[in-house]
């Protein structure tokens, strides 16, 4: 509990400061966004101060003193109030991000979770059972496949089956005659559009938790407790899976839970190539139309879940191994 | 009663000779006896051991030979009639004791594992044995609830053992099982050891480098070297008389505490390298009382009253006529 608590007064404090520098980094940049416009205006022609003050009127431009801004900026976040798109004018940001974000939870979310599994497990079970044919096989395929650029697989793929076989399509988180709705006409389109982006972020990612838990696991069979196991006569599904496995997943953990705070972050390089709606490719558009709101917005929240995901990340460990908990006492 | 006849094991290497750890050994453990096995570093004694309890990885060596555990040759088990032996026969204490229990659980976890892997227990029935146990060995009930980080490294050894001892087992092998700990924890270890096992009946075989430690404990003493056992004696006789070469020198390095002038005595040069076969006696280059039959004849076994001896200064060869 004393842990939990401390954990939880370190994440407190660490998403105020992220808060707080996501507000004081714009306001150290020179100029603003109104002045940079002004500059593009006065190349065809003087500008009246009632002009520019018209135009820092539409964007919303901060008046009053620091703190004063600060204050409402706090309280602005705090009602979901992240500004006015710039490119998706006149759209406020957090309805642009409520559209993207459920793409990316949900495709990124589960590939990454299935993944982890599926890798965990099969890491472990090429572990038992090293040097054998699963093991030398795996270990070969599975290095290879998390070597290649995510990039070049997920365009051989489109190439291959979608433009070559038609089995899937090219782009897009669902059909274009169709529109987001509690459907299975929708539902349908969108799982059969997510197939290609989750295959290829499965195939590249699944080596990297196979060979890491292999690797853990293989160290931990070298440990006295395993030996001491085997010469007690337990099970042999008992020494693999609590003597084993249970303490080759202790630092694996760690990065499966990171790795769930960057999801909401979405994947760039997978939603660039596939056109899917998600966050990264929302983090594409922001940066090209210098989408100043949008873009603050975005890393708020791309660092408030890094940050909960590492928070997570620090009480899953606290449960599952029992020398974490007393650290601070000691 | 163990007994082990003829034991060879060979460590198998990809790259390189492989290399014989435990050349034809022969060593029998009655019931109800401290046995001390030591040696320098690398003459095989712990490969022994675990090649006795059957815990060297089969792909990486080869063991032949028979150990036979009360008419049971441990070296012919399939694994299920392993399993179904281990700990109830045969246990065993490692090394410091540091790793043996598994981090994540609490102490009486890993005794509830080893009852419920040979037997029907109920809870209260495995608390109570536990409880009855750690008293044993000296230490509290709570130490139960614990888990293996909050134990000082006395502690975790002193449990170790109490697990080793959970379900009666005949024979319990310790290899090294003090060398991790400071020399007054390792003395009042040594020291329960001896009394549990003559009050509790069962045979150890205790593996140390330390001669002085295992001359306090044991029974009888085996003196390895370059994987053969070269002398095998009661302690007493032992103590009286050493007659191996290496035995001598081996006491040697010991220092009388009480004495006034203090003489170091090493023993010179280095054990031979056990992936080369051995011509004659393997202590012949260090032997300080080597002549010509010891570089190309290989010893036999010299029997006496309490023990043999493998050194030709008691075959026909050496020309003495001193009984071992």
């Amino acid at each position: 509990m004393k842990y939990f608590l401390r954990k939880a007064g370190f994440l407190i404090l660490t998403v105020w400061i992220a808060v707080t520098l996501n507000f004081i980094l714009p306001r150290l940049m020179p100029g603003n966004p109104a002045q940079a416009m002004m500059a593009k205006y006065a190349q065809q022609g003087p500008i009246s101060p009632s002009q520019e003050h018209a135009l820092a009127l539409m964007l919303g431009l901060p008046t009053g003193s620091l703190w004063s801004q600060y204050g409402q900026y706090l309280g602005n976040l705090l009602h979901g109030n992240f500004g006015i798109s710039y490119s998706f004018y006149p759209e406020p940001v957090i309805a642009v991000i409520a559209r993207a974000l459920p793409w990316t939870l949900t495709l990124i979310g589960l590939v990454t979770i299935l993944q982890f599994v599926v890798g965990t497990l099969l890491g472990v079970y090429a572990a038992w059972n090293r040097g054998k044919k699963f093991d030398s096989t795996a270990t070969v395929l599975f290095s290879f496949t998390s070597a290649f650029p995510y990039f070049w697989i997920a365009l051989a793929f489109i190439y291959l089956f979608s433009y070559m076989l038609h089995w899937f399509p090219l782009s897009g988180g669902f059909s274009g005659s169709l529109s987001p709705a509690w459907s299975g006409a929708f539902a349908g389109s969108a799982i059969y559009h997510s197939v290609l982006p989750a295959l290829t972020i499965f195939i590249t990612g699944i080596g990297g938790s196979l060979l890491g838990m292999r690797n853990n696991m293989i160290n931990t069979l070298g440990e006295d407790y395993i030996l001491l196991g085997k010469a007690a006569g337990l099970p042999e599904y008992v020494i693999a899976t609590r003597y084993a496995a249970r303490n080759a997943l202790l630092p694996i953990v760690t990065n499966f839970a990171m790795s769930l705070g960057y999801v909401v972050g979405g994947s760039l390089l997978m939603e660039t190539v596939f056109a899917y709606p998600g966050m990264g490719y929302l983090l594409a558009t922001a940066v090209s139309n210098q989408d100043y709101p949008l873009l603050q917005a975005l890393f708020l929240f791309i660092t408030v879940s890094v940050l909960l995901a590492n928070f997570v990340a620090d009480i899953l460990y606290g449960l599952l191994d029992p020398r974490v908990r007393k650290g601070g006492v000691r | 009663m163990l007994e082990v006849k003829d034991l060879w094991v060979t460590y198998k290497s990809r790259h390189g000779r492989p290399v014989t750890a435990v050349r034809g050994v022969q060593l029998t453990i009655p019931d109800n006896m401290f046995i001390g096995l030591v040696g320098e570093s690398g003459c095989g004694k712990s490969t022994l051991g675990f090649a006795i309890a059957r815990l060297l990885d089969g792909r990486r060596n080869e063991v032949t030979g028979s150990v036979v555990l009360n008419g049971v040759d441990l070296l012919k088990l399939d694994v299920r009639e392993l399993r179904a032996l281990r700990w109830k026969k045969l246990s065993v204490v490692l090394q410091g004791g540091m790793n043996a229990f598994n981090p994540v659980h609490k102490i009486q976890q890993q005794f509830m594992d080893a009852m419920r892997a040979h037997g029907n227990f109920t809870v209260a029935e495995m608390t109570e044995r536990i409880a009855d146990l750690l008293k044993q060995v000296q230490l509290d009930r709570e130490v139960m609830e614990m888990y293996p980080h909050e134990l000082s490294g006395g502690m975790k050894q002193r449990a170790a053992i109490a697990l080793s001892l959970v379900l009666d087992p005949e024979l319990v092998i310790l290899d090294e099982p003090t060398t991790a700990l400071d020399v007054v924890v390792q003395h009042a270890i040594v020291d329960m050891l001896k009394n549990l096992q003559r009050r509790l009946r069962f045979s150890v075989l205790f593996i140390s480098h330390d001669l002085g430690l295992v001359l306090e404990v044991a029974q009888r003493v085996v003196v390895m070297y370059a994987g053969e056992i070269v002398e095998e004696r009661t302690t007493a006789t032992l103590l009286q008389k050493a007659m191996h070469p290496y035995t001598q020198a081996l006491l040697d390095c010991y220092v009388d505490p009480q004495a006034e002038e203090v003489h170091l005595a090493g023993i010179p040069g280095t054990p031979p390298d056990l992936s080369l076969p051995l011509h004659g006696c393997a202590f012949a280059p260090r032997c300080a009382k080597v002549f010509a039959a010891c570089l190309n004849q290989t010893p036999g076994l010299t029997f006496g009253v309490d023990g043999f001896v493998q050194c030709h200064l008691y075959t026909p060869q050496g020309g003495t006529t001193d009984e071992p």
